[in-house]
């Protein structure tokens, strides 16, 4: 690897995600009005940090989409959009879901390939996906009233990582560079929000981290021959956190809570990541 | 009446011309030297069809490989070298005349190989092949023609499809027919000319490409 290429790596595709989510995070929690900044922060900072990215790397990340996941940046601007209105006041869950059902099917329409040889077929793979895009979110949009602190943050961030990682080490460079973005704007909205993330900010988010999180695991679970759809278990990795959602470590803030919760989370990355490599 | 004389000339012309086309088109020539060498199949690049001969192309008698070299040291000591495993296609071949009239190839880019499960992952993804996008690669000569004074060698020409891009390339080839159809030739191609354009700052934009097809009779 050339310098110049290492340069690009880190400026570009770690730090520039990074910073941007981190000061759009705290810009959103300063300007708007509380209620509003709740909702929107977190889904807001994701989403400029991932276009801020995308618009760093090079000629083969265009804005006008030649490939499938060129069209993550559109949609996480779509996610930030909707993921803010489906927790607006007087929305009740039902009617929260059905606002992420559009958000799924638009996404795995635009996200599922059309490529000859798909297997299988496009005709199954758009409702899989879409049905995958919105359990994810419907399933950790449940999470930020009972994991509290840095750790569901902080488990989205690590679950982003491990994609890329992931992806980077089975299929593609380049697109282990695009998921890489999402992980490091998680990061910076981590580091941002530190121990201050309220419940409400973590589930404005939720839906952008389900479709481009997911997302990109998905192009890249696809981008081998053999697809490697063991992948697809990592960002929903944050899901282990659900077993220890009752009972006598719900919102606990201990040390022994978050070791546990931690060990919780660890395991389940582990399950994934033995899944992609058996 | 008409003077045989003042008729003479437009004769002429009609036997001319009735011996200048055989029937089928081709030229019929007789009594020339190019007409004796057609009848003997020689010398002529794609006389006498009926000496014409078509080879199958399958990857029991054909081969296409790739050498790929990294940026970091010139010469690169470890360069990659695959094949691709999956491939059809026809030569057409004049026996009696021992030469190359046309030929064709098309690859299934999925079936590449290094002998290095990773490295296969790698050149099939997106930054390289795309062989999802890009299923398969092609090559058709538009012309052979052959070296004078080399007997053997041959300069083919012709459209090599690759991911999105179709270039004219050129290549030295040398063939022989002492066992069977042999075709030996080597290419270098730039790959971003392709749209292979990734990772130019590890991978050189040059490959080498050989082609070699080996008949068994």
């Amino acid at each position: 690897m050339s310098a110049r290429f290492a340069f690009e790596m880190f400026a570009y595709g770690v730090l520039a995600p990074a910073l941007v989510a981190a000061v759009a995070s705290c810009l959103a929690r300063r300007v708007l009005p509380a209620a509003t900044a709740a909702r929107h922060a977190g889904a807001f900072a994701f989403s400029a940090g991932v276009c801020a990215g995308y618009a760093l790397l090079p000629e083969w990340a265009p804005w006008i989409p030649e490939r499938h996941w060129h069209w993550l940046p559109y949609l996480a601007i779509g996610a930030a959009v909707v993921g803010p209105i489906a927790l607006a006041e007087g929305v009740g869950w039902f009617e929260r879901w059905m606002l992420l059902v559009p958000l799924a099917i638009v996404a795995s329409w635009l996200l599922v390939p059309r490529w000859p040889n798909l297997d299988p077929p496009r005709t199954t793979l758009v409702p899989a996906v879409a049905g995958y895009f919105f359990l994810l979110a419907v399933l950790l949009d449940g999470l930020p009233d009972r994991v509290p602190g840095r750790m569901l943050p902080g488990a989205l961030f690590v679950s982003a990582a491990v994609v890329a990682t992931v992806i980077l080490d089975q299929a593609s460079v380049s697109l282990a560079r695009a998921a890489g973005l999402s992980a490091c704007a998680l990061g910076g909205i981590a580091a941002a929000f530190g121990r201050r993330a309220t419940a409400m900010e973590l589930r404005g988010l939720v839906p952008a981290f389900a479709t481009i999180v997911g997302g990109m695991a998905f192009a890249g679970c696809i981008e081998p021959t053999e697809p490697l759809f063991a992948l697809l278990l990592i960002p929903a990795a944050p899901l282990a956190l659900w077993f220890l959602a009752w009972g006598p470590l719900r919102g606990s803030v201990t040390t022994r809570a978050t070791l546990a919760r931690g060990t919780l989370f660890v395991l389940a990355l582990i399950v994934g990541a033995a899944a992609i490599y058996a | 009446m008409i003077p045989l004389r003042s008729l003479l000339p437009v004769l002429l012309c009609l036997w001319f011309a009735g011996c200048s086309k055989a029937p089928g088109g081709a030229p019929s020539g007789s009594g020339t030297a190019e007409a004796a060498a057609n009848e003997n199949g020689a010398g002529v690049n794609g006389a006498g069809a009926e000496e014409s001969r078509t080879i199958l192309l399958t990857p029991e008698n054909a081969k296409i490989r790739f050498v790929g070299k990294h940026m970091k040291e010139d010469p690169d000591p470890n360069p990659r070298t695959g094949a691709f495993r999956k491939l059809s296609g026809k030569a057409e071949v004049d026996e009696a005349a021992k030469s190359l009239e046309a030929v064709s190839v098309e690859f299934q880019t999925d079936s590449l190989s290094t002998g290095i499960d990773k490295l296969d992952t790698h050149l099939k993804n997106e930054d390289f092949f795309d062989v999802r996008q890009y299923p398969t690669a092609k090559f058709e000569s538009t012309r052979i023609t052959p070296v004078e004074g080399k007997e053997g060698e041959y300069h083919v020409v012709g459209n090599l499809t690759l991911l999105k891009g179709t270039k004219e390339v050129s290549f030295p080839a040398t063939i022989s027919f002492e066992n069977g159809f042999a075709l030996e030739g080597e290419l270098k191609i730039d790959r971003t000319e392709y749209g292979m354009d990734r990772l130019q700052d590890s991978v050189r934009k040059e490959v080498e490409i050989t082609v070699e097809i080996a008949e068994k009779k």
